[in-house]
């Protein structure tokens, strides 16, 4: 009876390991869009849970960028909060917008 | 002899009435105008055929402030926003804003305990989704995604005539976007817009010759251009640390008016007139405008919100009058055209007979 209730404690103490460790990863997405006016990126931080990656995770960080190409210039230059992600909207002379999105689960 | 006075007094009468109507084409002679950013099917299939994706491609992208919560606000069919003005006593204009937007995706992010006001009809709800924060510094906060087929947004703020200030709650916002008074122009280096974001004015060019058009309208030179200086800021949802909703790391404001009696024909962004409705940034994008610059390389039509319609005539007190349609002011004409071919038809007659 005493080594059964060991054999339990001992199983209880293996599985309750398995759970608490976590093996985190960590990885940047990134996403990039392009047109003869401009460019624009969007970078996330993504620290996920390897063995449920799409399930556990969080966003550490959220940035974005963009220029114009020629005589093209940058008007305006912002970047969107998402539920899983970001989107950069770069204008350029005033009405193109040159948009670009970085998310997860990364399609 | 009789005769002659009765001709001249009706001429005089009737260039009386085309002159009272040529300078009613100011700022108080204006009781609406509504524009347009359009959606354009033709011009979203050229950005998706280049790769962007559908979501990205939006006729306005909006954050507004209702009850203390932010949205943002994506329209994929057409924005329209339609200004009424009426007077109000002691020198200022009322201003009734109405944003009529279809095809919406809203969203927003809370922290728990927070529900999201709601500012559209439940009948208009296609879909509602709820996602946990994945944000570790917000992780009892959840995101709330909703996509209706139309939401209707009203506002009213004040227009101070002699300075052309938006008030709003006793608070001056900046010179409106609807004006360029032509007696006090905007003009290189003046303030344009104070709360919650201050603007100077750095480039002011007129163009004398070329006109812009959309769809089967014209809007003739002279028509001015005024950009801003470069502004930044940031949008958190004001709620314990302040979730960052939008980081605006550039922006500038741009407004063509008709220089002719200043009214606004387009612009690509928001100001002091929306600002003072909850609209705190603003991105507009005419598709059909859009479809002519990019890909028929025609750079004659005007791009962003573009005036699609105005009316003109006496403003009235405190009351409102959006689907009244203006004909007094043509009846005016015509009949006043009448008169005078009446009179040169008669002095014929006369001289035919002598």
């Amino acid at each position: 009876m005493k080594k059964f209730v060991a054999l339990l404690f001992g199983l209880l103490v293996v599985v309750a390991g398995f759970a608490a460790a976590t093996t985190w990863a960590v990885t940047p997405v990134r996403g990039y869009n392009s047109d003869s006016y401009g460019y624009s990126w969007t970078e996330i931080g993504v620290k996920y849970d390897v063995q449920h990656p799409y399930t556990n995770y969080y966003i550490t960080y959220r940035s974005g960028g963009g220029g114009a190409y020629g005589d093209h210039k940058v008007t305006g230059l912002s970047v969107i909060a998402e539920p899983n992600g970001a989107e950069t909207i770069v204008t350029i002379d005033g009405y193109h917008n040159v948009v670009s999105s970085a998310g997860w689960p990364y399609i | 002899m009789a005769k002659h006075r009765l001709i001249n007094l009706l001429l005089l009468v009737a260039i009386l009435m085309v002159s009272s109507l040529a300078s009613a084409s100011e700022f108080s002679n204006y009781i609406s105008l509504t524009y347009i950013a359009s959606r354009y099917d033709p011009y979203i299939q050229y950005r998706v055929s280049h790769g962007d994706k559908p979501d990205w491609i939006t006729t306005s992208l909006m954050i507004y402030n209702y009850s203390g919560v932010l949205y943002v606000i994506k329209t994929y069919n057409d924005t329209v926003i339609g200004f009424n003005l009426s007077n109000e006593n002691k020198g200022y204009v009322i201003s009734h804003v109405k944003i009529e937007l279809s095809n919406v995706t809203v969203m927003t992010v809370l922290p728990s305990g927070v529900r999201p006001p709601i500012f559209w009809k439940e009948t208009d709800v296609l879909s509602a989704k709820t996602e946990k924060s994945h944000d570790p510094d917000f992780k009892d906060w959840t995101w709330y995604v909703f996509k209706l087929r139309k939401v209707t947004i009203t506002g009213s703020y004040l227009i101070r005539e002699f300075d052309m200030q938006v008030v709003k709650d006793g608070k001056a916002y900046g010179h409106t976007m609807l004006f360029d008074n032509p007696l006090h122009p905007l003009e290189n280096g003046s303030t344009f817009s104070r709360y919650p974001f201050r603007t100077v004015i750095g480039r002011v060019t007129v163009d004398n010759k070329n006109s812009k058009k959309w769809k089967n309208i014209t809007y003739y030179p002279p028509l001015k251009t005024v950009v801003t200086e470069e502004y930044s800021f940031n949008l958190t949802q004001p709620f314990g640390k302040g979730y960052p909703i939008e980081i605006v790391q550039m922006a500038t404001l741009i407004y063509t008016f008709d220089a002719s009696d200043g009214k606004l024909v387009f612009t690509p962004n928001g100001g002091p007139d929306l600002w003072a409705v909850g609209i705190l940034s603003a991105s507009f994008s005419d598709e059909y405008g859009l479809y002519q610059v990019e890909v028929k390389h025609d750079d004659s039509y005007a791009v962003g919100l573009v005036l699609k319609s105005f009316k003109m005539g006496v403003k009235k007190s405190g009351t409102v009058s959006f689907h009244k349609p203006d004909v007094k002011t043509a009846y005016v004409f015509y009949g006043s055209l009448v008169i005078l071919l009446t009179t040169v038809g008669l002095t014929e007659v006369k001289k035919r007979r002598r």
